[in-house]
C-alpha cells in the first residue's frame, strides 16, 4: 500500500503540490488525470524517491520516503516507466532490462536474461532483444522500457505519461501490454492523459489540478455519475 | 648541394631507438593523462566544494600556462627543494600533468551531455551512486568524449618532442644529434617528421578502431531527453 500523507512540495517559491493526501490499495490500477502542471509526473516522482518532498509524508509499504535508510528498498519495490522513455543508449534492448536485476538485486546474468527474455516475449519484442533503443522505434522503446520495470518485480508499478511521446499509430501496442499487466492484479498508478485507456484499464481514478487532490473516486462514479461540474467537463473535452 | 640520405640510414639504429622512447613515453603519458584526466572531470562536477575548487584551480593553472616552463619547473625546480629528477620519469609525469588538464574539460562536457533521463533511471530502479556513474554516465559520456581524446591525444605525441630539452633521447633529440654530427638538416628532419606522421596516423587509427569496437552501433544522436 501507498500512503500519501498531507504532501507539499515546491521548487523555491514555485508550490508544485500542496496538501495531497491519499491511498493507492494493493491490487489496484489508478489513473492519475489533470491538466497539463497539476503535479501528477511530480507526485510519482515523489513516491519513487526521485523528487525530494517538502512537506508530509509518504510511505510505501509502510517505509517512509523521508527515511534516507529506506530509499534503496522503496525504489526497489516502486519501478517506474518514464515518458522519455530514458533507456540507456549505449546498452541493447536486453542490456537495459538486466542492468539493475543484475546490479541491484544481484541476480546472475542467466537468470536476469533469461527473466528478460520472458518479458520481451510477453510484449511481442523477442526478436529484438539485441537491437539497441535507437534501432527501435519508439512504441518499441517503450515496450522495453515496461520489461525494464517490470524487471525489478516491483510490487507497485509507475507509470508517467507513457504514450505522450509516441506516435499515435504506436501508442495502442503499449496501452495493449498495460492493458495485459491491470489484467494480471499488477499494482499500477499511472499518469496519464489518454482518458478512454484510463476509463478501461483504471479501477479507480484521482483528478488534480494545480497541485491539489480534486476528486479520488472509484472509475465507475468518476467517469458516469461526475457531480463535480468542472472533472466532467474536462471529461468531455479530452474525449475529443 | 645533393640531397643524400645516405647519413641518416647510416644513423638509423639510433634513430630508432628515438622512436622507441618517443612511443614509451607517449604511450605511458596517454595512459596517465587519461586516468588523471578523469578523476579530475569527476573533481570538477563533484557536490564536494573542495574537490570542484581543486579541479578548477589544477586545469586553470595547466591550461593557461606553457608546457616547456612546467617541464623546466619540474625537471630544474624540484631538485632545489631536495626532489631529485630523472628526464624520462620527469617527462612523462610533466606531459601527463598537463594534457590530464584538458582531457578533464573534454571529459567533462561529455558527462555533461549525459541525459538526466537515464540517470533518473537508474535511481529510480535503486542504482547506487558509483553503479551510475560506472554503468551509465560514464560509457555514454566516454562515447561522446571519445573522438576530441584522440586528438588530444595526437596533440600529446607530437608534445613529446619537447622533452628533449631536458635531454631526453627521444625521436626529436636524437635527431637533433644526428642532424649536427652529418650537417643534412634536411633529410633528418624530413625523415623525422615523415616517422612523426606515421605515428600520429597509427594513434588516430588505433582510437579509431576502439570507437568502431566499443560504440559503433550506438546511435550518434541522442535518443533520450529528460523528463518534461
Amino acid at each position: 500500500m501507498i500512503e500519501i500523507d498531507n504532501v507539499d512540495k515546491h521548487y523555491g517559491n514555485l508550490q508544485v503540490l500542496s496538501a495531497v493526501s491519499m491511498q493507492f490499495q494493493d491490487g489496484e490500477v489508478t489513473a492519475i488525470l489533470g491538466p497539463s502542471g497539476a503535479g501528477k509526473s511530480t507526485l510519482i516522482r515523489c513516491i519513487n524517491c526521485l523528487e525530494l518532498i517538502s512537506q508530509g509524508d509518504i510511505r510505501v509499504d509502510g517505509m517512509s520516503v523521508l527515511d534516507k535508510h529506506r530509499t534503496a528498498e522503496i525504489q526497489k519495490r516502486t519501478s517506474m516507466v518514464f515518458q522519455h522513455f530514458n533507456l540507456y543508449p549505449h546498452l541493447t534492448a536486453l542490456g537495459n532490462i538486466t542492468l539493475a536485476p543484475t546490479k541491484v538485486l544481484r541476480q546472475s546474468r542467466a537468470q536476469a536474461e533469461a527473466k528478460a527474455m520472458e518479458l520481451l516475449k510477453m510484449v511481442g519484442l523477442e526478436n529484438k532483444a539485441k537491437r539497441y533503443p535507437a534501432e527501435l522505434s519508439g512504441g518499441e522503446q517503450q515496450r522495453v522500457g515496461i520489461c525494464r520495470a517490470l524487471a525489478m518485480n516491483p510490487r507497485h508499478l509507475l507509470l508517467d505519461e507513457v504514450t505522450s511521446a509516441i506516435d499515435p499509430e504506436m501508442t495502442a501496442e503499449v496501452l495493449r501490454v498495460i492493458e495485459d499487466l491491470a489484467g494480471q492484479g499488477t499494482t499500477m498508478i499511472l499518469v496519464t492523459h489518454e482518458i478512454e485507456f484510463a476509463r478501461r484499464v483504471a479501477d479507480r481514478v484521482a483528478f488534480m489540478e494545480r497541485g491539489s487532490l480534486v476528486a479520488h473516486q472509484d472509475a465507475d462514479t468518476f467517469f458516469n455519475r461526475q457531480s463535480d461540474e468542472r472533472i466532467a467537463r474536462f471529461i468531455d473535452k479530452m474525449k475529443h | 648541394m645533393r640531397i643524400d640520405f645516405s647519413p641518416v640510414l647510416s644513423r638509423l639504429d639510433y634513430l630508432l631507438e628515438g622512436l622507441a622512447v618517443t612511443v614509451l613515453v607517449a604511450v605511458a603519458a596517454i595512459f596517465l593523462s587519461f586516468a588523471l584526466g578523469l578523476l579530475l572531470a569527476i573533481c570538477r562536477i563533484s557536490r564536494t566544494r573542495g574537490l570542484r575548487i581543486f579541479a578548477s584551480v589544477y586545469i586553470d593553472v595547466f591550461r593557461n600556462t606553457p608546457f616547456i616552463v612546467q617541464l623546466f619547473f619540474l625537471y630544474y625546480g624540484l631538485p632545489e627543494i631536495g626532489i631529485p629528477t630523472d628526464p624520462m620519469p620527469t617527462g612523462i609525469l610533466a606531459l601527463s600533468l598537463a594534457c590530464a588538464a584538458g582531457n578533464a574539460e573534454i571529459i567533462r562536457a561529455g558527462i555533461e551531455t549525459v541525459s538526466k533521463g537515464i540517470v533518473d533511471a537508474g535511481r529510480s530502479f535503486g542504482m547506487s551512486g558509483y553503479q551510475i556513474y560506472r554503468y551509465l554516465i560514464l560509457p555514454n559520456a566516454l562515447r561522446i568524449a571519445w573522438r576530441p581524446l584522440g586528438n588530444a591525444f595526437v596533440n600529446l605525441v607530437l608534445t613529446t618532442s619537447v622533452l628533449s630539452t631536458i635531454t631526453v633521447n627521444d625521436l626529436a633529440g636524437n635527431a637533433a644529434n644526428v642532424s649536427a654530427e652529418t650537417f643534412k638538416p634536411f633529410e633528418v628532419y624530413l625523415t623525422v617528421l615523415v616517422t612523426y606522421c606515421a605515428v600520429t596516423f597509427t594513434v588516430s587509427g588505433i582510437v579509431n578502431s576502439i570507437y568502431a569496437l566499443l560504440f559503433s552501433r550506438v546511435a550518434e544522436r541522442p535518443v533520450m531527453r529528460g523528463h518534461a
